[in-house]
């Protein structure tokens, strides 16, 4: 057994995070490890890491019981973790081979001249145990988030592990970069390194665990064997059955609200054309460096277009700036909520209430005043309507959980009326409980707009969207699937087990 | 389990701590200096050093609180105390209206912040070089106006009395300048906390992107504050010029430092960490009196500056040390 774990107990103050959590590795193996926010998934993972020490309980890795003071005993006993957010791990501004290096010139293993041929030929040996096919030469800042994504995994298995760590790897990966991913680890697997899987997309799960334990409130709620019945899994982890969104209703025959016509996102790609009807939700996906961000900034006022004309509610749209933008009624809630929405804590407005008002603190209050018993009073009102878990208008987002947090920006942005409302990556990092109410509140208010929403990940595109359209090297290439018949199972159904086997693409349009 | 529990108690005595710690500082200070130098706590010498030293400074470090606000450094506020007192001096020498002269004035410093702020807010160069180049240049054009670094006297016939009501008049017993402080402290102070400039102003600083996708019009409030910033330094620099009826090359920087320090502590020494008035005010105290009470027990001159450094890194040990507990 590469990793056995008995009776892991672990609190914070009176918050119990795990309790008498047992579950075993064997090497060779792939165990999902399944969990809604604030299950336990990440307290789990530190114990294993060395992170924090466990209260009670026992981890034993490879027959000998273990105890780990840091992060680097851990790694000595073959336990390495590739952690979530891997934008932030290794140096921006260093090249990816000085970045695969990083772990032995920290732990003072290199020569004290770094760089030159010997460590070139050191960072490929590193590379190519994964066969990572990439100019080792280019800085790490250059990367897309998927490349950064395998150069960190590089960098874990240089360690040699026993147990390798993942702690959803696939969130910011398109398809065909998932499957690369998963080529890769079912070498490791071949190779008997034991995964600890981190994830809630089904499709990952079916690709890749060969088990799955699940947590709920710091517990194992459930054990499955294959073959995996990832329904009942993903009842145990939410404790409900996944809840069915609002069908999704026939492209309505209302004006067109924005209109694209011989658009070029950068210069030299292809131009494209794209109509958003009133009251309809088109989903945009591609995978990431595709230009999804791009056209939803150049909608947004961010930066112009490269050629092309667009036009919004029948009048040519050249958004000089966000501020014009938001003005007319075209909001957008860009990726990466920490960078574009939230403020840090040490700002007054940080709250709650203070996110959700501030783009129209000047339409709220023409004195120059903050109105702030008014910003308190909407502020309720949306958390009533979103459902958002929280005290009050007056928490800082950093104390909910990534699926309110997702609440409080979608909040913000419905807290005046859209003509147009732009979602870039809307579901990132939150658990499919929360997607399905995000769904639910896009589409519910959907109606009264036109809704562009820009996700990776097909599954979530199909089942936020009437229609979805694809994008690849700065340009909408396809429409990925039309609209389909209310009731049926498939484009409707935000349901995350639809069958694989039955492919999204190219379903036949509606007659 | 057992540090757990020890944590909540030592957190808050440690947020506490932050919390007072600047006025804490301060009472230090003038505790340890009262017992040694029998002259420092009398009306007298406390009077002298809040309207020597810490009034004009106050108001420039008001000046270097609202950049900071906004997420840069000026580095021209010495740039603009001089250029404004320059433009004052030359013309009330001119026998000019001594009101048209407080205008020149602050148009000097208007013009240092707009030069700022084309930098900033047009080129997009970050607010410390784009200030540290107006340092230079104003520095060459002082060097250009006076010959090499002259000062200019105002000529005894045209030391006016309303020359004379700005340089040293007072209202109630207290002087011009301190009225000044206390007028721009409260607009300073209600403008960061209670507006909605203030809160846009706040968002650029933390977080620019954040405050972009929110639709602020970040370039433009980036030019307000420069220009706001040089007007409130050449505000410090009519006073200064008008309280010895000349303009002395470059006196400016020496305001520099001192307001960068005080706005820094007043930010760092904040529960929240984010510049603040009464922050800033505390720490022009601090240094003001510091600087006096050191001159009261007879310390060489030259050894005062060690005394100011060793206050700022004491200062800031005790900052971080409060801020990394409380987490």
């Amino acid at each position: 057994m590469a990793l056995a774990v008995r009776g892991l107990t672990k609190s914070f103050g009176s918050t119990r995070a795990l309790a008498d959590v047992s579950f075993d590795l064997a090497a060779g193996e792939a165990l999902a490890l399944m969990g809604a926010n604030g299950a336990g998934k990440s307290t789990l993972v530190k114990i294993l890491c060395g992170v924090h020490g466990a209260d009670t309980g026992s981890i034993t890795v490879g027959g000998t019981a273990v105890t780990f003071a840091s992060p680097g005993q851990a790694r000595a006993h073959g336990i390495v973790a590739v952690h979530q957010s891997v934008a932030d791990i290794g140096v921006p501004t260093l090249s990816v081979a000085a970045n695969l290096l990083l772990d032995s010139v920290c732990t003072g293993h290199a020569p004290v001249w770094v760089g030159g041929r010997g460590s070139r030929r050191a960072a490929a040996a590193i590379a190519a145990g994964i066969g990572l096919d990439l100019d080792l030469s280019r800085t790490l800042g250059t990367l897309s988030l998927a490349e950064r994504q395998l150069v960190a995994i590089a960098r874990a298995v240089a360690h040699d592990p026993a147990v390798l760590i993942l702690d959803e790897p696939t969130a910011s990966l398109s398809a065909p970069e998932a499957e690369r991913l998963f080529t890769i680890l079912d070498r490791l697997k071949s190779r008997d390194v034991a995964l600890l899987y981190i994830s809630h997309r089904t499709g990952d799960l079916r690709r890749i665990a060969d088990r799955i334990v699940v947590l709920r409130d710091g517990r194992v709620a459930g054990r499955f064997g294959r073959p995996l019945d990832l329904g009942a899994a993903l009842h145990a982890m939410l404790g409900r059955a996944v809840g069915q969104a609002t069908p999704h209703r026939p492209r309505p025959e209302t004006a067109p609200v924005l209109r694209l016509s011989r658009t070029r996102l950068a210069p030299g790609a292809t131009p494209f054309d794209l109509i958003v009807h009133a009251g309809e939700v088109l989903a945009v996906t591609g995978p990431v460096g595709a230009g999804k961000s791009t056209l939803a900034g150049a909608l947004f006022g961010l930066w112009p277009l490269a050629a092309g004309d667009m036009e919004f509610a029948g009048r040519p749209w050249r958004p000089r700036s966000p501020r014009d933008a938001i003005r007319n009624g075209v909001f957008l809630a860009g990726e990466d909520r920490w960078r574009t929405t939230f403020f840090p804590a040490t700002v007054p407005f940080a709250h709650i209430a203070g996110t959700i008002s501030f783009p129209f603190l000047d339409r709220w209050s023409r004195t120059g005043l903050v109105a702030r018993a008014a910003e308190r009073r909407a502020a309720a009102a949306r958390i009533a309507e979103f459902g958002i878990r929280t005290r009050g208008p007056g928490d800082l987002p950093s104390a909910l959980s990534g699926g309110n947090q997702q609440k409080v920006v979608l909040a913000r942005w419905h807290a005046e009326p859209a003509r147009l409302l732009l979602l870039d990556e809307p579901f990132q990092g939150i658990d499919v409980g929360a997607r399905d109410d995000i769904v639910r509140a896009i589409r519910s208010a959907a109606r009264e707009r036109a809704t562009i929403v820009f996700v990776n990940d097909l599954e979530e595109a199909l089942a936020v969207g009437d229609r979805v359209v694809s994008m690849a090297e700065h340009a909408v290439v396809e429409e990925a699937a039309d609209f389909a018949e209310p009731g049926t199972a498939a484009a409707g159904d935000p349901h995350p087990l639809r069958p694989a086997e039955a492919p999204p693409c190219h379903r036949p349009p509606r007659p | 389990m057992s540090r757990a529990q020890a944590r909540p108690s030592r957190s808050i005595s440690a947020a506490e701590l932050l919390r007072f710690g600047l006025p804490a500082m301060l009472a230090l200070v003038l505790a340890v200096f009262s017992a040694l130098a029998p002259g420092f706590l009398t009306v007298a010498n406390v009077t002298g050093v809040l309207v020597n030293s810490v009034a004009l400074n106050a108001i420039v470090a008001l000046a270097m609180t609202l950049a900071v606000a906004s997420g840069g450094t000026d580095l021209s506020v010495g740039t603009a105390v001089d250029l404004g007192g320059l433009a004052f001096i030359a013309a009330v020498s001119a026998g000019q209206p001594v009101a048209l002269a407080v205008f020149f004035g602050l148009l000097a410093g208007i013009g240092t912040g707009l030069f700022n702020a084309l930098l900033i807010a047009r080129l997009g160069v970050t607010p410390f070089l784009a200030t540290l180049g107006t340092l230079f240049i104003g520095h060459s054009l002082q060097q250009l106006a006076t010959d090499g670094g002259n000062p200019v006297y105002v000529p005894a016939g045209r030391i006016t009395p309303a020359l004379a009501l700005i340089g040293h008049g007072s209202c109630l017993g207290i002087p011009l300048s301190l009225w000044l402080v206390l007028l721009l402290s409260t607009g300073i102070g209600l403008l960061l906390t209670r507006t909605r400039f203030g809160r846009e102003v706040l968002a650029v600083g933390i977080q620019a992107p954040a405050a972009l996708y929110s639709g602020l019009p970040v370039r433009r409030i980036l030019a307000l504050i420069s220009i706001a910033s040089g007007t409130i330094a050449a505000l410090a620099g009519i006073l200064l010029s008008a309280h010895v009826n000349a303009y002395v090359p470059y006196a400016g920087n020496a305001y520099l430092l001192d307001s960068i320090g005080a706005a820094f502590i007043g930010t760092a020494l904040s529960r929240t960490g984010r510049a603040n008035v009464p922050g800033t005010l505390l720490g022009v105290a601090l240094f003001g009196f510091m600087t006096n009470g050191l001159l009261l027990i007879g310390w060489n001159f030259y050894w005062q500056q060690v005394g100011t450094g060793v206050l700022i890194l004491l200062t800031l040990i005790l900052a971080f040390a409060g801020r990394e507990r409380v987490g």
